[in-house]
């Protein structure tokens, strides 16, 4: 009802456009329509990849890609040889990880059951140690075990003295574990040591002379 | 199919002929009707004579290529007017767009000032009735899209409520209340016209 209302309200305006002239289309629409048409025809869309695996684009990104790739491979070789051959080059040795990954595995392993058993069956070996000439330096019985006040036992290092004449600073034969220690089987790193060090290791010395004396007393 | 048949077919007949056995003169036929009230149409919406023809244009095109997406169960009136009144709406947010950026054209540095034609007409000027037409064509444009749209296919293309609310995606409700408001609008820009 509104609506009927509202229409009549709007008459003039609803007359107004109705009295518009009507605008046609040109002559030559239909002509031209047939020509756009024909040339669009033609001219079809192609998807992306029909568009993009076109030869007329494949082969300069190949091109582009395939250069790329030769500069890339003449840069690093001209690099590379600057430097030395890895595989030539002798491993660095380091005295921490050579002592750390043994010891580890050794005190796993071999070392520590075998210590205690040592202790078990025997009692204690420092009355044994005790030298059968007193001026000559102590030298240690076969498979005998260093007090742990030193600290080496609880390593697992003993140390044996084959040789009465030799001293506790040169022993014949210190055995890890299983394995014999010698200096030549040894991959040790020389290196300079600092004053601190060097003072550190002086005092290592002087205690470990002076326990010698103890045990010696 | 003779050419006389076609030509008593009814425009579903004519888009099924040509989307089943793509007879050309089926949509040549198609062309022939729907032309000039697209044009009139697209006119009266957008204004400006030359970018209507591509439109209807482009319309007819996209009926051509894409004439396979049409279902009998829709008017082809119905979606051919869909179809040319969103192509209108595209080329009327283009032009719009446009506008901004020549207008941002005219002052090139920062004091100087816009100076915008004017383009109205005189009042003695008014009696001839072709600038008449194009005052009432420039009021028209004046007033919202939406409902421009509506009161184009109701009042001038003389389409009934329901086609409208096809054509436009909305619900004839809807289509009444804008029809009515873009009477109104246009009715308080015409006030000179109709006070003569």
């Amino acid at each position: 009802m509104n609506i009927i209302e509202d229409d009549h309200q709007h008459d003039d305006v609803i007359q107004t456009l109705k009295g518009l002239k009507k605008v046609s289309a040109p002559a030559n629409f239909e002509t031209d329509l047939k020509r756009r048409i024909n040339s669009e025809k033609y001219g079809e869309k192609k998807s992306f990849w029909a568009k993009f695996l076109l030869p007329s684009r494949l082969i300069p990104s190949a091109a582009l890609v395939l250069s790329a790739v030769a500069v890339l491979f003449v840069v690093n070789t001209n690099s590379g040889g600057a430097e030395e051959n890895p595989l030539l080059i002798p491993p660095k040795v380091r005295e921490d990880v050579v002592a750390s990954s043994n010891v580890g595995k050794d005190l796993e392993m071999n070392m520590r059951p075998k210590v205690k058993k040592e202790e078990a069956v025997k009692p204690r070996t420092e009355k044994k140690i005790t030298p059968k000439i007193n001026n000559e330096v102590p030298a240690l019985a076969n498979n005998d075990v260093m007090p742990e006040d030193t600290g080496i036992s609880n390593l697992g290092i003993t140390i044996t003295g084959n040789n009465p004449g030799t001293n506790y600073g040169n022993p014949s034969i210190v055995s890890f574990g299983n394995r014999p220690i010698n200096k030549r089987g040894l991959n040790y790193m020389q290196r300079n040591l600092t004053p601190q060090e060097k003072a550190q290791l002086k005092l290592l010395k002087k205690r470990w002379l002076e326990m010698i004396k103890e045990l010696n007393k | 199919m003779t050419d006389k048949n076609l030509n008593e077919l009814s425009d579903e007949d004519l888009i099924l002929e040509f989307q089943r056995n793509n007879t050309e003169r089926a949509f040549e036929i198609l062309v022939q009707r729907f032309k000039n009230p697209l044009t009139n149409f697209v006119f009266r919406y957008l204004g400006d004579y030359e970018s209507c023809v591509d439109v209807v244009q482009e319309t007819m095109i996209k009926v051509y290529r894409y004439k396979d997406t049409y279902q009998s169960i829709a008017k082809f009136s119905t979606w051919i007017y869909t179809i040319a009144g969103n192509l209108a709406k595209t080329e009327l947010q283009r032009r719009k767009r446009r506008t901004i950026l020549s207008i941002n054209a005219y002052g090139k540095e920062e004091d100087e000032t816009y100076e915008i034609p004017d383009e109205n007409y005189r009042p003695d000027d008014m009696t001839d009735s072709g600038i008449k037409d194009e005052i009432i064509q420039k009021a028209f444009l004046k007033v919202s899209d939406a409902y421009r749209q509506a009161v184009v296919l109701r009042d001038i293309q003389e389409l009934s409520y329901e086609e409208i609310a096809d054509i436009m995606g909305i619900t004839v409700g809807t289509v009444k209340s804008r029809i009515n408001r873009g009477r109104a609008q246009l009715q308080k820009l015409l006030k000179s016209i109709h006070n003569e």
